[in-house]
């Protein structure tokens, strides 16, 4: 009860001391706009004027692209100025106004404020992809957005001029503002290389810009092949080189163009190197077989560009050796690897032997390369238990067989 | 008046200069010293947001108990956070140094005693090893805090002055603060036993000998004393639960459901003899020569519940050697804690007894008794032997780490904060290799996030949290299961922003590179650093979860309130004791110190048995290590030898292995070694080795030596053949001879394309340029197929760098089922080159793998699978696909100058030949192999990575199992859905590259036919380890 009478209290006093709320009749109350003018220039001051008398000013509200603003007047007599504030004269577009008193509207308006001629307009340009390919087909996009000094969009139609400088040409071309963007598409030429393109507008012009034009698809190739000697001593590395590989238009086809060169050996079997170009010419590598053999060359860019087949033939580098047995047969000494001239064969040429049991299946081979003409085998007794074995060995293609008892 | 205890001030100066200035020395590369560091930064940043971006994708530090973090970020703003961990370790040694006195006092009543047990307490290994081996502040503090709480505790029973029951509560609710398990388990290990002594202190001032005190008079004090015990004990209680309320809560909104990490402290210490040098031993230490007295001591009747609990500390801390610690645990509890702490506490709970053997020793009883029996000479010479072995464990244990580091070189972190400052570089997640718990050290110099981090408990991904791994970091270290996880964030980093990694470890090497990554630089201090291209940055607003504003509150301020309050009314009487202006009441333990008069014969005579069998173990120990480990003793021995040698990369070791009667000589034999590269010889690491003597006998023997191999990439078995010959009574091994090959040039030239991107051409903190952004490559994806084979889903396909540019490729493969709900998402990891020239093409294949054991009820493969994948179980079978590739221009590891040749094709495998025609050294060669039918459509993509690398102008041999195919199903072939730097693919490549030629790649295939297959096509990879 005692807390109720406290409240009760308490909202007399908050009453009791409101300020006394004056009624005015809004009537009475008349404005007049003065000033005519609708169309005005970016950065131009601005003025909205209105004659009437009020027992309190009204207030304009503002609202541009800008956003939106309330303006209080400078009174002169009855004349009522209301000077718009730089940042809403600086933007361009449309600019509406309501005068408002005592929350009711008495005058509404439109300005139109327009990009400003003739100060230093700037021109931010973009420009993609940087890269295209040659032909025609491939294109890159300029888009410019030509502003005046104070950032405004110029106006539609506006006529811009592109520059574009490819080898010794330098072409321009006209292109027209729509909704503030003026942009272009262009196309590559034939010929590789790079594409410089600028923008300007009277005496304002963009930075430059590039694109380069890369060249279009390899065309089919030629290639050929360089060795040292003829023959299939497996110490020689024989190189595959390309012509001068280049696209349909002439141009060279970019370096790192990867080419894959396969050789069909007689066995069916694909060997492989690949090459990258520089300056359109591949080259690859590959040791020389290391028994006689018949290589068919042919190179690729898979998908784009073949080259023509050519065909080498390898000779036997070694034409005889010699075995002889030891240690209860147990180590097999090859000896006298002569090479073409009669020279020891190059240290490494792979051997191998094929170790059968007596019913002809294969047990395991055993591997080794020669070193100053000659090579060894050990039988190991841990896997070769005493018996009768089939030895064969093979060096450079050249293959002798001896059924042998190991002890 | 009170007599300044002369033994404590000496155990305090000699303490506080022994640790105070070794830890200096020793505390940064202890393995937690930095954890510790990195909350403290935390704090120091943000002192009441729990939540830390920085490690773990984001986590919470109220996963740990906050005081000592706090304390450190505290000073931190005075001297930094280094000078920060070094003063909270000065006032860590500082109170456990008194804490064990108050603790040895309480416990024996006698002054003198109390010294010696300070004093004993400085020099104890396990307070070593826990310093200044692990790092263990918050634990140390913890104990030490509970060591002083433990007078106040008896004295609140004893008198029942309330005084004393407020003390002993701040000091407990410090404890708690500081560590969490450390009052819960001291409740149970320490005051449990306290509280039986109080009572039997209290039954026997009622009969006056212990002798007469019976069950019942016992049983009657403690219901006498209940309502005391219980006060206290409820508001222990109330104290654990609500100091660190925010701890317990996360706890249960968190759960650790996580595969436990292996820790040491749960082995088999017979097993694995390191962890019981490190857990058993060490811990021990001297005490270990005392155990009997120990035992009998703490069962006399006044100390018998702290035998109890002693007995059980002892036995729990022996790990995984017996199964009772984990019978009594229960699985789960065993498996989360490190039971190390178990050894710390009981060897902590003996310090009294051996202060009081020591000082029964040096001036008691025992030295008449030894004396009169054995001589002067002999207590002499037992007392000088274990003072000398008290202070061999302390030299030992001190230069542990100096000889066995447990951590890699210190890294100066500098360098590696300037580069993740530079240029954005932290606007992606980046990830230390290699760094060991230095990682935390790097975490708190910078703000940029890493997707590791350094407290296990909080981590919070399914990648991470069901692997046994603690780190990625170090992921060699837990064996493929390790690198398995790693591989997870390595092949798709986008998902976690991870753009960067600084690799302090070359074995991580390969790894990285046949993921996609590649090299960017190498840091001044010798880091390289990694990254990958097509990560997008961070976006701004990261998730975290949040918790209530009162936690965030309770957590910074009730830490140190709790120091606060403990001060206030513990230091009145701290000062008093200090400046002795006041006559102290005597704590009512002192009254039941007892004479020493007479030592039981009989305990001599055990302890001196007890001593023989102990020294004649060890004798027998080393005896065992002398057979196992004396390199040239057996066959065997030699063989081991020569492969831990060549696993350590120590080769002058491993060329005196070699027989001395064999002409090589160790240049030669270095020479050799040296040239040889490739993944076993440089990326391995020996996991296990299995030797068989085929033959042996007095001179000689032959030995089958089987090998298994961890490396980044695989789990690789190989298996050896050595010759053995015995010379003076030692074995060696007779060499095998290397290769005789010679390269045909001496000198050659190459030439080839080199590519350059500069990045940012204009040096701007914005973003970059837009003229400074290059076009992405145009790829084209020439066939993708959903497959399925042996039950697992695989994306398939080719893909071919269409563009004029090198391509850095990333293919991502999602599958839908039916009603195009996604099922899952991974990209390519082994089964594509990275890198492709302009007009390259490349096989892929996209794996689906699950997060391997998502749910942690799956059992887990006691062994690791060599390939470790774990398929991804679809609800759902996926019926459609999409793929996204993107490619970004690549500048580097482009070599494609490997060779293929002298294939042949034997039933089921092909053999070859690869040649290098290039400059660059190839480590490790990768075949893509690719299934072709017979209408030579793409079915199946495999790879094979090489064992030995292919140097320059030289052959290796290959040898290649091909796959078995049959029941291979092709699900859907389609290329709609396959999109290319987000364009649809077959626009974008009839635009740049019209008019494909569709003969070419039929004309490349093998015809070689098997399983279910009829062509094949070999692809070449080569990652060049050292770039020239």
């Amino acid at each position: 009860m005692k807390r109720g009478i406290y409240i009760a209290f308490l909202i007399l006093i908050w009453y009791g001391c409101a300020p006394e709320v004056v009624r005015t009749s809004s009537e009475e109350n008349q404005f007049a706009l003065v000033s005519s003018k609708t169309s005005y220039v970016a950065g131009e001051s601005i003025q909205i004027q209105f004659q009437g008398n009020s027992a309190s000013p009204p207030q304009l509200w503002l609202n541009s692209a800008f956003g939106s603003s309330v303006l209080q007047p400078d009174l002169k007599e009855s004349l009522l100025t209301f000077t718009l504030p730089k940042f809403f004269t600086q933007k361009s577009g449309e600019c509406s106004w309501t005068l408002v008193h005592d929350q009711k509207v008495y005058a509404e308006g439109k300005l139109s404020i327009g990009p400003h001629p003739i100060k230093k307009a700037r021109i931010a340009s973009y420009l993609g992809p940087r890269s295209i390919t040659a032909g025609g087909d491939d294109f890159t996009m300029l888009v410019t957005v030509p502003t005046d000094h104070f950032d405004n969009p110029l106006a539609d139609s506006t006529r811009l001029t592109i520059k574009k400088q490819f080898t010794s040409t330098l072409e321009e071309t006209p292109i027209r503002l729509k909704n503030g963007i003026g942009w272009t598409n262009l196309h590559s030429s034939q010929k590789s290389g790079r594409l410089l393109i600028s923008a300007s507008f009277d005496a304002s012009t963009s930075k430059e810009l590039t694109a380069i034009v890369h060249p279009a698809k390899a065309v089919d190739f030629n290639i050929t092949y360089a060795r040292n000697h003829a023959y299939a001593d497996g110490n020689q590395v024989i190189t595959f080189t390309t012509g001068r590989i280049k696209d349909e238009f002439g141009n060279t086809v970019s370096d790192g163009t990867l080419v894959n060169f396969l050789i069909t050996d007689p066995y069916g079997m694909i060997l492989q190197t690949t090459g990258t170009t520089i300056n359109g010419s591949a080259e690859g590598k590959l040791l020389h077989p290391d028994k006689p053999s018949t290589w068919s060359v042919t190179a690729y860019i898979t998908g784009a560009a073949q080259s023509n087949s050519i065909s080498l033939d390898f000779e036997p580098a070694l034409n005889d050796f010699k075995v002889s047995y030891s240690g209860g047969g147990r180590t097999l000494t090859l000896s006298e690897l002569h090479s073409f001239m009669g020279q020891l064969v190059p240290d490494g040429i792979p051997i191998s032997l094929e170790i059968h049991n007596s019913a002809g299946a294969l047990l395991e081979t055993l591997r080794t390369t020669s070193r100053l003409g000659s090579a060894q085998f050990k039988i190991s007794e841990d896997f070769y238990p005493k018996g009768s074995y089939q030895l064969t060995v093979d060096v450079a293609g050249i293959r002798k067989t001896k059924k042998v008892t190991l002890q | 008046m009170q007599r300044t205890n002369t033994i404590l001030i000496l155990a305090l100066f000699i303490g506080l200069a022994f640790h105070g200035s070794s830890i200096f020395f020793t505390l940064e590369s202890t393995y937690d010293a930095l954890i510790h560091l990195f909350f403290a930064d935390h704090y120091a940043q943000s002192w009441f947001e729990p939540w830390d971006y920085r490690w773990y994708t984001g986590f919470t530090v109220q996963a740990y108990p906050p005081l000592v973090h706090q304390a450190i970020a505290v000073l931190s703003y005075i001297g930094g956070l280094k000078f920060g961990l070094f003063s909270v370790a000065l006032i860590a040694i500082f109170l456990f140094i008194t804490g064990s006195y108050r603790f040895g006092l309480l416990l024996t009543g006698n002054r003198r005693i109390a010294g010696y047990t300070a004093l004993l307490a400085v020099f104890s290994s396990t307070f070593i090893e826990t310093l200044h081996l692990f790092g263990q502040l918050p634990s140390i503090i913890g104990l030490s805090v509970l060591l002083h709480a433990l007078p106040e505790v008896y004295s609140w029973i004893k008198t029942g002055r309330l005084r004393f029951l407020a003390t002993s509560l701040s000091l407990i609710a410090v404890t708690v603060t500081s560590h969490h398990v450390t009052p819960i388990f001291g409740m149970i290990f320490f005051i449990f036993p306290l509280i039986g002594m109080v009572l039997m202190d209290t039954a026997k001032d009622q009969v006056g000998q212990y002798k007469k005190v019976t069950f019942s008079l016992f049983w009657g004090v403690f219901k006498r004393l209940f309502w005391r015990i219980v006060t206290f004990g409820f508001s222990s209680l109330v104290l654990i639960v609500v100091c660190i309320l925010p701890y317990w809560i996360n706890s249960k909104n968190n759960p650790i459901t996580q595969v436990p990490i292996p820790h040491g402290s749960r082995d088999n210490f017979f097993e694995v003899t390191s962890s019981g040098l490190v857990f058993f031993l060490i811990p021990w230490g001297i005490l270990l020569f005392l155990l009997p007295y120990i035992f009998y001591r703490f069962f006399s009747k006044r100390y018998l519940f702290f035998g109890l609990s002693f007995s059980l500390l002892a036995l729990l801390g022996t790990g995984g050697t017996t199964p009772i610690p984990l019978k009594l645990l229960g699985e789960t509890a065993f498996n989360i804690l490190t039971l190390d702490r178990f050894t710390l506490w009981a060897t902590i709970m003996a310090l009294p007894i051996f202060g009081e053997f020591a000082y029964r020793m040096v001036e008691g009883d025992l030295k008449t008794y030894l004396q009169d029996r054995f001589g002067a000479v002999y207590h002499r010479v037992i007392g000088g032997c274990i003072a000398g072995g008290l202070l061999l464990m302390v030299i030992f244990t001190m230069s542990l780490n100096y000889f066995r580091p447990a951590q890699p070189q210190k890294i100066k972190m500098l360098p590696i904060v300037n580069f993740l400052n530079q240029d954005q570089h932290d606007q992606w997640r980046y990830l230390p290799l290699g760094f060991g718990d230095q990682m935390a050290w790097l975490s708190a110099q910078t703000n940029a996030m890493t997707v590791d981090g350094n407290y296990h408990s909080a981590r919070r991904l399914p990648e991470l949290t069901t692997r046994a791994i603690e780190r990625l970091e170090n992921s060699k270290f837990r064996g493929v299961e390790g690198i398995g996880s790693l591989q997870q964030f390595l092949t798709v980093p986008e998902k976690y922003h991870l753009k960067y990694i600084f690799s302090n470890d070359k074995f991580y090497d390969p790894i990285l590179y046949f993921c996609g990554w590649q090299r960017l630089q190498q840091l001044e201090n010798g880091i390289m650093v990694w990254e990958r291209l097509n990560v997008p940055p961070l976006p701004k607003i990261i998730p975290k979860d949040e918790v209530s504003q009162a936690l965030k509150v309770m957590w910074g301020i009730i830490p140190f309130l709790t120091v606060l309050l403990a001060f206030v009314i513990n230091i009145q009487w701290v000062w008093f004791r200090i400046l002795k202006n006041k006559v102290l009441p005597e704590g009512p333990f002192l009254a039941y110190a007892i004479p020493y008069s007479g030592f039981a014969p009989n305990l001599v005579r055990v302890c001196h048995l007890w001593a023989c069998f102990l020294l004649i173990a060890m004798a027998y120990g080393t005896y065992r290590f002398y057979l196992v480990n004396t390199a040239q003793r057996s066959p065997k021995n030699v063989i081991t030898a020569y492969y831990d040698a060549l696993d350590f990369k120590e080769f002058e070791r491993a060329y005196s292995y070699m027989d001395p009667n064999d002409d090589l000589t160790l240049s030669q034999y270095m020479l050799e070694v040296s040239v040889t590269d490739g993944i076993l010889s440089s990326y391995a690491k020996l996991d296990a080795i299995a030797i068989e003597l085929l033959r042996t006998n007095e001179h000689s023997a032959r030995a089958k030596v089987e090998t298994k191999w961890i490396t980044p990439l695989e789990k690789v078995d190989k298996t050896f053949y050595h010759t053995l010959s015995r010379r003076n009574g030692n074995w060696y091994i007779v060499p095998q001879h290397f290769d005789s090959d010679l390269p045909p040039d001496q000198l050659m030239t190459n030439n080839s394309t080199t590519f350059f991107n500069h990045g940012r051409r204009r040096i701007t903190t914005q973003q970059t340029h837009h003229e400074d952004v290059l076009k992405q490559p145009v790829l084209e994806v020439l066939s993708a197929k959903l497959v399925q084979r042996n039950g697992g889903y695989s994306l398939i396909g080719e893909v071919q760098n269409i563009d004029t540019t090198p391509a850095d490729v990333t293919i991502k493969g999602t599958l839908y089922n039916d009603n195009d709900v996604p099922l899952a998402t991974h990209n390519a990891k082994y089964h594509l080159k990275h890198k492709l020239m302009p007009k390259e093409i490349t096989a892929f294949r996209i794996d689906f793998e699950g997060i391997a054991w998502s749910s942690t009820k799956d059992t887990i493969p006691p062994t690791f699978d060599p390939d470790e994948f774990t398929p991804l179980s679809l609800k759902e079978l996926p019926t459609k696909f999409d793929l996204q590739c993107a490619g970004n221009v690549a500048i580097t590891d482009l070599y494609k100058q490997l060779t293929l040749q002298d294939l042949r094709h034997q039933s089921r495998k092909i053999t070859g030949t690869l040649f290098n025609s290039g400059v660059q050294e190839v480590t490790i060669p990768q075949l893509l192999i690719s299934y072709y039918n017979k209408n030579k459509e793409l079915i199946w993509v495999d790879h094979h990575f090489m064992r030995e690398g292919v140097r320059i102008q030289r052959k290796q041999y290959f040898e290649y199992d091909l796959c078995q195919l049959k029941g291979l199903a092709i699900l859907k072939s389609d290329l709609e859905q396959c999109f290319v730097n987000g364009l649809p693919n077959a626009s974008i490549a009839e635009k740049i590259f019209p008019n494909r030629n569709e003969i070419h790649p039929s004309a490349q295939l093998q015809p070689i036919s098997g399983d279910g297959f009829d062509f094949i096509k070999i692809e070449l990879n080569s990652y060049i380890g050292n770039p020239k």
